[in-house]
């Protein structure tokens, strides 16, 4: 699908919270969950984005207009003026930049990425986790993700031992 | 700072933990598993097991007139198997003896030096990790003829022991005098057993079994061989062994094993229908029926014509009841070819044409230290 250069087409997102963000329709399109809204013409006013607060919801916005591919450079055929690698290198950084936030956050984040289905959000949220959590302790890793130790001693010892090349 | 909190989420559910796991390497994912019952409990659940990165499995071919080992129908992920066995010294000249659960047992073909010829090679292709063992030295010829005079086994199952057993049948030379040599890497050694009165010229080729210390080898008259009590050898006791009766009238099947069950597949009614069974109980033999599938839809047709020497016209070269597949090969088209238990569906695994079957082995990674 085609990105739209003049007219362009806006949206309104309403969070449970009360907020209302105007966003341009390819900005909103980055969302697989809205864009199957708008294309079922669900959307003739407002949409109603449960679960995601308007601070979590702005931080969402914030990164599809980061990403929404840019005017003029549809799929391969990228523009002249910016190199691709360069352009995928700058949004290395933001990104980097971007996810530097709370734990709570985070999670909010991906929660959020995984309702409206943003896959690059996605992907960029959970691989943050993955990188935090997988040099950690499993006690670490349990108070990071708010997880209980609910094995018995002896059968933490059972499933240590089956996994015991992992550990080393 | 954030006084509201509406919708705050302080931990992720089921699918978002998931979602987060599904981009661990495998090995992290065996640790995490310890983090709790529930994340030990999405590697089985159906609805989250595709998503999750699973150990890498295959099927090793060696096919009959080639050496190089192939690993065919591995979900190639970041896990580096080197299934040509690069990381053992001249690789090349060695040949294949034995798989089992991620070992593979192999030697130097006969023609090379004297030194290299009286040893085995028992290797981990995921860990590259390899050790040699010296061959039973009694035996005129321990090497020379597998499949006629001598028959050797790989014994490992991660699930039951850290060790692994090499069990080595040699037929004497005037042929009527059978010894078993069984070397146990806890021991480093081999213990002998000049009683044992199991003819290895009775064993079939096809791949054996190994589950919770006990070897299952199928024979020429359609029973198996039982052999248990590897771990006794440690007091100096000799494993003992038996034999029990296939399922039902099946032969030309295969063996498998699932939640610490045998199991063993064999075509039924010409090639029409494949049936599973599991055995319940070794003494007395005790099978019971698991699936009866029709290869009818599967195939696409009816008739399956009788080879000699065959029940029909594609054999069951492994069974995968983790994942709920049977490995078979098409002796039409010869084709090897993956059917689903669960959609009946079958597909081509790799689109080569194989001259002959050659053997099969089911391969299923595994990580842990090669032991002595």
């Amino acid at each position: 699908m085609a990105t739209r250069e003049a007219g362009k087409k806006m949206i309104m997102l309403k969070s449970p919270d009360g907020m209302e963000f105007e966003v341009e329709e390819a900005v909103a399109m980055e969302s697989q969950t809205i864009r199957k809204m708008i294309e079922d013409d669900c959307a003739d006013t407002a949409i109603l984005i449960p679960n995601i607060n308007s601070k979590i919801l702005s931080r969402v916005i914030e990164y599809c207009n980061k990403h929404v591919p840019t005017t003029g450079a549809t799929g391969a055929a990228a523009s002249d003026t910016v190199a691709p690698a360069a352009l995928a290198e700058d949004l290395k950084i933001w990104d980097a930049e971007f996810i530097k936030v709370n734990r709570a956050t985070r999670f909010n984040l991906i929660q959020a990425a995984s309702y409206l289905n943003i896959k690059g959000l996605l992907d960029l949220t959970s691989q943050t986790t993955i990188d935090t959590i997988s040099d950690n302790s499993l006690e670490e890793i349990r108070s990071f993700l708010s997880t209980k130790n609910d094995y018995l001693p002896e059968e933490e010892q059972t499933i240590r031992r089956e996994n015991q090349w992992a550990f080393q | 700072m954030d006084s509201k909190k509406v919708f705050v989420v302080t931990s992720l559910t089921d699918d978002l933990v998931v979602e987060i796991l599904s981009r661990v390497p495998f090995k992290s994912f065996c640790r995490f598993k310890c983090v709790c019952k529930a994340w030990l409990a999405f590697s089985s659940d159906p609805h989250y097991q595709q998503k999750l990165l699973k150990v890498p499995t295959g099927l090793l071919h060696k096919p009959q007139w080639i050496s190089d080992l192939q690993l065919l129908s591995l979900p190639g992920k970041d896990e580096e198997i080197d299934a040509a066995l690069t990381f053992v010294p001249h690789y090349k000249r060695l040949e294949l003896v034995d798989c089992c659960s991620g070992l593979i047992l192999c030697r130097y073909k006969s023609f090379y030096t004297s030194l290299e010829m009286g040893r085995f090679i028992v290797c981990n292709p995921a860990t590259r990790a390899w050790r040699t063992v010296r061959a039973p030295e009694s035996h005129p010829h321990p090497l020379e003829s597998d499949g006629s005079h001598c028959r050797t086994f790989l014994a490992f199952d991660p699930s039951w022991s850290a060790h692994f057993y090499i069990i080595n049948i040699q037929e004497n030379a005037d042929g009527w005098a059978f010894k078993l040599y069984v070397f146990s890497s806890e021991l480093s050694t081999w213990l002998v057993d000049g009683t044992w009165s199991f003819n290895p010229r009775r064993l079939n080729n096809k791949p054996h079994n190994f589950i919770g210390g006990v070897l299952h080898v199928q024979t020429i008259i359609r029973d198996i061989l039982v052999v248990e009590g590897l771990e006794a050898i440690s007091y100096g006791m000799r494993p003992n062994h038996y034999t029990i009766k296939l399922p039902n009238d099946c032969w030309d099947g295969c063996f498998g094993q699932s939640a610490g069950f045998l199991h063993y597949a064999s075509p039924e009614d010409g090639g029409r229908t494949v049936a599973v069974f599991s055995v319940d109980a070794h003494r007395p033999c005790k099978w019971s029926l698991k699936h009866r599938l029709c290869m009818r839809d599967a195939f696409g047709r009816d008739i399956f014509s009788c080879r000699e020497g065959y029940l029909c016209d594609f054999r069951i070269v492994a069974i995968d009841l983790e994942r709920d597949v049977i490995f078979l090969f098409d002796m039409e088209a010869r084709k090897l070819l993956s059917y689903n238990i669960n959609t009946g569906k079958v597909s081509v695994i790799k689109d080569v044409w194989l001259y002959w079957f050659g053997d099969f082995y089911s391969y299923v990674a595994c990580y842990s230290k090669l032991a002595g």
